[in-house]
Formats: C-alpha cells, sequence, structure tokens
C-alpha cells in the first residue's frame, strides 16, 4: 500500500558522492523529509524521496555542501508530465472509460453453484431460454422472478437464489439432498413387479396390499393396488376409492450381470511434436494469431482461455489464451488376461457399488469370467433384494 | 530502585530507551532513534535517547528512518548497544 501510494506521489532515485551523508540525513530527518532505501554506492550513497519531498531539499543540501544527481524517475506524476502533449493518450484514456462503463451494464459470465444434479449448462440453457444469457443487458436480469421461474419449474431444486455481482450473474442452487422427489402422480396407479422374484417385506402406507412376505410374485404383477374398497359391517361393497397406492416393498430377485471387454484396443501415442497458436477472442469471435501450420493427421487440441477482468467479478467479454495441437500415432495393442481379469474385476465392483447406492442389497453373487482371443466377459447373476417402485396406472371400475 | 521500576512502567515508555529487535540476522529496528552517527556499507552507528548504538554488518541498507524509528536490513553481524 506505501507503494502504491509513493508510486501515485512520484518517486525520485538520487545519489550523492558525499562519502560522509550523516548530516544531510539528520537535517533530512530535522524538517521532516522521508527518505528511504539509503544504499552505500562506491562514491557517496543513493537513496529514493518523494518528488515533492526533492524540491524541500534546497536548504538541507546547501548547509552540507552538497549536489544531487537524479538517477531515475517513477510514478505518475512524471508519466503523466511525459505524456502531457499526447492528445490521443489522454482521448484514449477516456474511450477506455467509457467502453467499461458500456461493458459494465452487461452480463459477461453466468455462474452456477451448489449444483450436481443438474449440470451448469442445463441452467444455463434454461435462463438462455429465459432471455437471460451472456451479453444480456443486466438491468434486464430481474433476480427475483428468475428465482421464482427456476423454483418453478425444477423440483429437485429446493432453495435458489440470484445474485449480480460486477459483471458476473451468480445463480446458488440448493438441491434436494435426500431421495429424488418424486412427481406427484395426480391419477390413481398401483405398484407393480417389475421382475420375478420373492417378497422378503412390505410396508403398506396407502393402497391395498396383495402380496405377503413370502409370496412368490411374476414381472407385472400388482403388489399393491390403489383400489380401496370399502366394505360395511355385513361385508358387503359399499364404495370403491381410487388413491395412489404408497408402500415399501422389498423383494429378493436376481439380476443377470454381462460384461464383455474387447482384449484388442487402440492407444495414442504422442510423437511430441505440437504447434502452439496465441488466441483472442472478443464477445466470442475468435481469432487465432499464428503462421504455423497444424497439419497432422491425427491430433489433440489443448486450449487453454482466460477471461479479461479487472477484478474478481468485473469480467469483460475479452479472453486470450493459448491453443496447443499435439500430434499423435495410433498403435494397436492386445489386452492379456491378467489386465483384461483386472478390467472385468474393476467394471463388478462399481457396478455393485452402483447398485448399493441405489438401496439395493446385494445377497450373493455367482459370475465367472470367460476369456477367448478376441474378448473377455463376465457372466452371471446377482442375488439382491431391492425395492420396487415401479408404477401403473389402475383400471378404475366405472358402476352404472 | 527508579520510579519507572517500582511503578513496573515500560522504561523505553519513560526514559527513553533504545528497543532494538532483530530479525534473523537480515532486519535490525531500533526504536528511540535520535540521529546517523556514521554510515556505510559495513557499519552503521546512530544515536538513541540514551546512548549510541553500532550496528556492523555487510552491505547494510537503511531501508527507513523517521523521527522515532530506524530500520536496517542487510548481512547482520553485530549489534552493539
Amino acid at each position: 500500500m506505501r507503494c502504491v501510494i509513493r508510486n501515485l506521489r512520484g518517486v525520485v532515485l538520487a545519489s550523492t558522492d558525499n562519502p560522509a551523508p550523516e548530516r544531510f540525513f539528520n537535517l533530512c530527518r530535522m524538517k521532516k523529509i522521508r527518505i528511504w532505501d539509503i544504499t552505500k554506492t562506491d562514491k557517496g550513497c543513493q537513496f529514493s524521496i518523494v518528488a515533492a519531498d526533492f524540491l524541500r531539499l534546497k536548504e538541507p543540501l546547501k548547509k552540507c555542501g552538497m549536489k544531487l544527481v537524479i538517477l531515475r524517475k517513477t510514478g505518475l506524476p512524471f508519466f503523466m508530465f511525459r505524456y502531457r502533449k499526447h492528445y490521443s493518450f489522454v482521448a484514449g484514456m477516456l474511450l477506455a472509460a467509457v467502453l467499461l462503463q458500456i461493458m459494465s451494464m452487461f452480463v459477461w459470465e453466468i455462474e452456477v453453484d451448489g449444483n450436481s444434479y443438474y449440470t451448469d449448462n442445463v441452467i444455463v440453457s434454461y435462463l438462455q431460454e429465459n432471455d437471460v444469457y451472456v451479453g444480456c443487458r443486466m438491468s434486464k436480469v430481474m433476480c427475483d422472478s428468475l428465482e421464482q421461474k427456476i423454483r418453478k419449474d425444477f423440483d429437485d431444486i429446493t432453495w435458489v437464489s440470484a445474485e449480480k455481482s460486477g459483471t458476473k450473474l451468480i445463480v446458488h442452487i440448493k438441491e434436494n439432498d435426500g431421495d429424488s422427489v418424486v412427481k406427484e402422480m395426480k391419477s390413481p396407479s398401483d405398484i407393480i413387479a417389475s421382475s420375478d422374484g420373492v417378497v422378503e417385506s412390505i410396508i403398506t402406507r396407502c393402497g391395498t396390499p396383495l402380496v405377503r412376505k413370502g409370496d412368490e410374485v411374476k414381472t407385472g404383477d400388482v403388489l399393491v393396488s390403489g383400489e380401496i374398497v370399502l366394505y360395511h359391517d355385513a361385508k358387503e361393497e359399499v364404495d370403491t376409492r381410487y388413491v395412489q397406492a404408497d408402500a415399501d416393498v422389498y423383494v429378493r430377485t436376481s439380476i443377470q450381470y454381462n460384461n464383455t471387454v474387447q482384449r484388442g484396443y487402440t492407444c495414442k501415442m504422442y510423437t511430441g511434436k505440437s504447434v502452439t497458436h496465441h488466441i483472442i477472442s472478443v464477445m466470442g469471435s475468435m481469432a487465432e494469431l499464428g503462421l504455423l501450420p497444424a497439419d497432422y493427421e491425427q491430433y489433440d487440441i489443448v486450449t487453454e482461455v482466460s477471461r479479461l477482468r479487472l477484478t474478481k467479478d468485473f469480467l469483460l467479454p475479452v479472453c486470450a489464451g493459448r491453443r496447443t495441437v499435439y500430434e499423435y500415432v495410433t498403435e494397436e495393442g492386445m489386452h492379456s488376461e491378467e489386465e483384461v481379469t483386472q478390467i472385468l474385476t474393476d467394471n463388478y465392483e462399481n457396478y455393485l457399488n452402483k447398485l448399493k447406492k441405489e438401496g439395493i442389497q446385494i445377497v450373493s453373487d455367482s459370475v465367472k469370467i470367460d476369456i477367448t482371443d478376441v474378448n473377455a466377459s463376465m457372466r452371471g447373476s446377482i442375488h439382491v433384494v431391492m425395492p420396487f417402485k415401479e408404477r401403473r396406472s389402475c383400471d378404475v371400475r366405472t358402476f352404472d | 530502585m527508579g520510579i519507572s521500576e517500582s511503578l513496573h512502567l515500560s522504561q523505553d515508555a519513560v526514559l527513553g530507551m533504545p528497543v532494538i529487535t532483530i530479525i534473523g540476522c537480515r532486519e535490525v529496528h531500533i526504536e528511540n532513534f535520535r540521529t546517523i552517527l556514521e554510515y556505510s556499507d559495513t557499519f552503521v552507528k546512530m544515536r538513541t535517547k540514551k546512548g549510541c548504538v553500532s550496528v556492523s554488518g555487510k552491505r547494510l541498507t537503511i531501508e527507513y528512518y523517521n523521527e522515532e524509528e530506524i530500520h536496517i536490513t542487510g548481512f547482520i553481524e553485530s549489534v552493539i548497544p
């Protein structure tokens, strides 16, 4: 901070050939003239002083019989003085100020924060449909109505806050952390079996359970009906109501597992040749600076771009970076039996982890690996206890 | 026993004793400084409110000084109050 203030006031680096400048320093101290970075040189010493204080040195210098030599002048006052007659420079500064003012009136970046289920692209595309996009007027973005629209159109978003910061629009989102929100079905529905199995447990909250623990069920069987029949004391049907069945039905069933991996593979071998071009992007239009052509047959392009920003949130629609083209050649290879076994085992473990994340309990499994010259496969069945949640609209009986 | 000692007052505040702070062997900060008596790139002698302080070393630079304090950098070899 001190350095910035000094530069704003202008700094003079001066030297003296007096071998004993101590009196001069003490006189400066008495007159409250700040000097710093005092360094001994071969003939005398050199020091830095603020431009305004330099003019006050006349008396101390006269008393000590010293002479000063200015080595360097830096800082804003000297810079302005040097370019005082460059009218184009002044015009350029004014133009830059006007351009900055105009640029600050638009949204130049949309940041989505806190999302995991909905990707940034989904949110940004949605915003674009609602006339909020990169380059739109900042004043047109109404944060309150935008928040309401997002909350209305995305069921899994429980909280949303839109914030304008500099030239950036930040959309803070909080998604539903628990079970995914099931869309309310207006029409009555049954819970049906999605595969063959034996009912392990059933807890019915709404609807009529049609199976019990230990019952065998086939694919498509109705487990919990959305039809509730009301009887009076004589056990005669009085009324029938139709609801959306709600129950936790766990069924012991088996899942067929089949995973095949080709033993042959193609891998990239980078030749080490690359061509780098600098790129500049202004308001979405990209220009490439470079003369060397990248006429490779097979290549990867790596683009690194950073956006120009004045402060953390004051972004400008100008990007600069570089694009590097790396040449590679493809080589054919063949996985060994150990490698392909490892790949299949890893895939299988990932699949089991995925099932566990879905709330499916693994009871037992029986899978085996077959390896041929061309490919390798892992097949078998996994015995699980899984919740059945599949629904089907129930048949509504009408009475004349 | 002096008054400042009996009242548990700080010596530097009451008597203007020099406060010398040495940071490693690179920096020396002296408070209650008065004038520079001698300066070269290997030796700096200065007067404080109570006596003199000498700093010897190599490539000594006076980073800044004002009415109360002085800050010296370089390779400090010795500080003699």
